[in-house]
């Protein structure tokens, strides 16, 4: 569904991006692992337009994205829940959805998203009037979230979630996770949670320094020496550090 | 800083004496041209310390030149027999005390309110010395008496050019100077991120508030020349419209260098006197240039000289102006 | 007599809110500062003044297309001026508008010259007689006019599919592009829209002060009475207007006439001394 093929990204004369090639499957949650810096959330922001990559080619449903503006790529089907939320904080719950169907014209479609919105964060409907910006980080977060599927999208980037969420809300947000997946949203998550991202996720690459360092299914990437010691935090004796 | 090399000081030396010497065969008009290039040089220079060094918007210079004119003219007046540089210094110093404590409370205020409320004081300023006219004669303007040095009397454009000159380029070397010193440098980083000059131990409101001061002292001075080379100021002539043309001379010459200064004050002074009967035009022509400049050339003229330059050889040429726009 | 006073004040006050108004939403949704948007109104007056006096155009007409140029001359700006400079800091566009100022102030005067113009009033002029105070109806007009387009800005902003997406626009660029709205159309709809308010302004104003090409001036009450309600406040803009508009009629009252022409400054002052953030004083937090 997704594909990159030798991606160089560059900020200014930093590159950040040294030939990224990845692929997303329909259907599929694919996670993206790696430590600060690594350029995960560069990935994501490449592919859904922000950034134009300096080389390489980005293609979605067969068709080249890369270098096309953001609106359109949204248009095409892909919506990006960026690091940190990025909620319009003054607008209320109701028109930071409104705002994710911007693209779409068909107000009983854009009804029927709603309320599914609604049914998997039940918690939104309360705050419906609330201005996004005085929700709480979890609520904001499933706001976030919510927001992107509005768009009806069919592949959905999703950036760190789990960034600055308590434990149990961390289980939630990867519950509603699987279950969007499940519905026939596909999925590209990056992480910094390995954990939850490796036991969620079918596919991992993990990204080091701008480039593509490992790329396996989640269930080798688990039993991966590397990636244990790393981005686990198991050292060989199997005691957690 | 290796300036002054041996060929150097002999160069200068000799465009010094030609310089000097030009009088003596140069007509009237060019000469009280020449003074202007000057006076208005040091009001760039001025202006940039504060623009261009330490970033901050000062949209009232207008308001410095007045204080140092009126401060002048009337010292002159009632106390005659002061020697004129001791004035100037006065109206210098003066005027900087002034353009200190203006610099304490905007302090506390950033970028775009800055602008307002430096233009708010140039605009003060001009409307008080209307007012005032007990003391500054308003409307009517002010008849600056001439300055008389040990019994030499400063009353042809010829004799104000050694008057003025000498100040002029004596005050050129004490900027450049200034800027090549830590305080400078501490200036520039100001411009580009203060938060970031902050970390590196820079004390903002010391360097904040000083970069007014010595604008205004500048400035102050080149107030104090102007009356003397004008011999007529009134009220019109530190309008808004006067602050807005020293900002687009700093933008058009360049912002963070002295040699982009003087250029704009020549340019935008060559501009003025050539089409000085039609004052719509020229303000057409200086929005023009500061809208183009500002698009396609926001390091101005200097910053063009410096790229080329530094394509030509590397090394350290008149002054280190930002690489980046601040 | 004080009360007429006051409400000829509140009139006053509503031009420079419009003006205010103006400012604040370019300002709001793309952290740019407009120099020109009194030349914007000046220029907008002036086209009505040609189309009516000198192409003999009905009014009605005159205004219209007047008010269509002042949406076209937003559109120009932003396209022509702030675009090529987008990536520059907000400093280099606050010196463009300047240098854009300048040049629309001294093109109109090689126009239409430095004279000033009497201009059609838009209302006729009779006195209604409400309670204590004697209103001119031109008066009421202004304050009628000005109250309807806040309030029409107000239901676009608050209720349209397209006003909604430039609040959000205003509030987060980043987010605004990964919803597929069009960043850059709704920058210049907002140029557009204070083009419009600028211009309404204008008309408004014209047939009491005479037009002129000096006219732009204004401006500076305008980021007075910005300042003053809090700049970057909507409601901040048409407080700080009204509440300048009052005083500049209510001060010389008490105080020599001349001091009507230091207010906007003097509260410029006053405000940026004592609170910065003015009245409303909301403080946008900065990034690192």
């Amino acid at each position: 569904m997704l594909e990159l093929e030798d991606v160089d990204t560059y900020y200014g004369k930093v590159q950040a991006l040294k030939g990224i090639s990845l692929k997303v499957e329909e259907k599929d949650i694919v996670t993206l692992l790696g430590a600060n810096g690594a350029g995960k959330t560069t990935t994501l922001r490449t592919i859904s337009g922000l950034i134009p990559p300096a080389k390489g080619s980005i293609q979605f449903l067969g068709e080249r994205i890369d270098h096309q503006s953001p609106e359109k790529i949204v248009r095409r089907g892909i919506s990006h829940v960026p690091e940190g939320r990025d909620l319009f904080p003054d607008l209320t719950v109701d028109e930071n959805l409104a705002m994710g169907a911007f693209t779409r014209k068909d107000r009983n479609e854009i009804q029927h998203s709603l309320t599914r919105v609604f049914n998997s964060f039940s918690i939104l409907k309360k705050r419906r009037k609330q201005h996004a910006g005085t929700l709480s980080g979890g609520e904001q977060q499933m706001l976030a979230i919510g927001r992107a599927l509005m768009s009806n999208p069919r592949l959905i980037l999703l950036d760190e979630p789990s960034l600055g969420l308590a434990p149990l809300l961390v289980k939630e947000i990867f519950k509603i996770i699987r279950e969007i997946n499940q519905e026939g949203t596909t999925i590209l998550l990056v992480e910094q949670n390995a954990n939850m991202a490796l036991q969620v996720a079918r596919y991992g690459y993990v990204l080091e320094t701008g480039r593509v360092a490992l790329r396996d299914e989640t269930e080798r990437l688990l039993e991966d020496q590397h990636v244990r010691e790393t981005y686990l935090g198991i050292k060989r004796e199997g005691r957690r550090s | 800083m290796v300036f002054f090399t041996r060929r150097r000081i002999i160069f200068l030396a000799g465009v010094g004496i030609l310089f000097f010497l030009s009088p003596l065969i140069l007509n009237r008009y060019t000469i009280f041209i020449l003074n202007l290039f000057a006076i208005y040089a040091l009001v760039s220079i001025g202006l940039n310390l504060v623009m261009g060094y330490t970033g901050q918007i000062a949209a009232g210079h207008a308001g410095f030149l007045a204080i140092g004119a009126y401060f002048t003219a009337i010292v002159s007046t009632k106390m005659g027999w002061i020697p004129p540089i001791a004035v100037l210094l006065a109206a210098g110093l003066f005027t900087g005390v002034i353009g200190f404590l203006l610099g304490i409370p905007i302090l506390r205020l950033k970028g775009f309110y800055i602008a307002m409320a430096t233009l708010a004081f140039g605009v003060v300023v001009s409307e008080i010395v209307l007012q005032w006219s007990s003391l500054t004669h308003g409307d009517d303007g002010f008849r600056v008496p001439r300055a008389i040095l040990w019994g030499f009397i400063f009353d042809s454009d010829k004799k104000l050019f050694y008057l003025v000159q000498p100040i002029t380029i004596g005050m050129i070397l004490m900027a450049m100077n200034i800027v090549r010193t830590r305080v400078g440098r501490a200036f520039l980083a100001i411009r580009q991120s203060e938060i970031a000059s902050q970390t590196m131990g820079i004390h903002l409101a010391k360097y904040k508030t000083s970069a007014f001061a010595v604008s205004a002292f500048y400035t102050g001075v080149a107030g104090g020349l102007f009356a003397y080379v004008i011999t007529h100021i009134s009220p019109d002539s530190f309008s808004l419209g006067v602050s807005i043309d020293f900002i687009a001379m700093i933008v058009i010459g360049g912002m963070g260098s002295i040699l982009g200064s003087i250029i704009g004050a020549v340019i935008l002074t060559g501009i003025q006197q050539v089409l000085s009967g039609l004052p719509e035009v020229q303000l057409l022509i200086f929005g023009v240039l500061l809208i183009l400049f500002m698009i396609f050339m926001p390091r101005g003229i200097s910053g063009m000289i410096l790229d080329w330059r530094g394509r030509l050889r590397k090394g350290p040429s008149f002054e280190p102006a930002s690489k980046e726009d601040g | 007599m004080l009360l007429q006073v006051i409400v000829s004040g509140i009139a006053t006050g509503c031009i420079y809110s419009l003006m205010a108004l103006g400012l604040t939403l370019i300002y709001k949704s793309t952290e740019h500062v407009n120099f020109a948007q009194g030349e914007m109104a000046m220029i907008s007056g002036f086209l009505a003044f040609t189309f009516f006096q000198c192409l003999r155009l009905p009014l009605a007409l005159s205004l219209f297309l007047s008010l269509l140029g002042s949406v076209l001359l937003g559109l120009l700006m932003e396209r022509l001026l702030v675009r090529p400079a987008i990536t520059a800091p907000h400093f280099n566009i606050f010196i463009i508008t300047l240098g854009a100022s300048i040049v629309m102030q001294s093109f109109a005067g090689l126009v239409w010259s430095y004279d000033q113009f009497p201009f059609p009033t838009l209302f006729p002029s009779k006195n209604i007689i409400l309670g204590v105070v004697r209103l001119n109806t031109v008066t009421l007009g202004i304050i009628c006019t000005t109250g309807l387009l806040m309030l029409t800005l107000f239901l676009f902003f608050k209720y349209t599919r397209m006003g909604t997406a430039m609040r959000a626009v205003s509030q987060s660029q980043n987010a605004a592009l990964l919803m597929g709205i069009n960043v850059k159309r709704s920058f210049a709809l907002t140029w557009a829209i204070s083009g419009l308010v600028s211009g309404i302004a204008a008309l408004l104003i014209a047939p009491v002060i005479f037009l002129s090409t000096r006219m732009g001036l204004v401006v500076i009450n305008g980021f007075a009475a910005a300042i003053l309600g809090g700049w970057g406040s909507i409601p901040g803009a048409v407080l700080g207007g009204i509440g300048l508009g009052v005083l500049e009629n209510v001060a010389p009252y008490y105080f020599p006439s001349q001091i009507r022409n230091i207010i906007p400054f003097a509260v410029l002052v006053g405000v940026l001394v004592i609170k910065p953030t003015g009245i409303i004083g909301e403080e946008r937090r900065r990034r690192v």
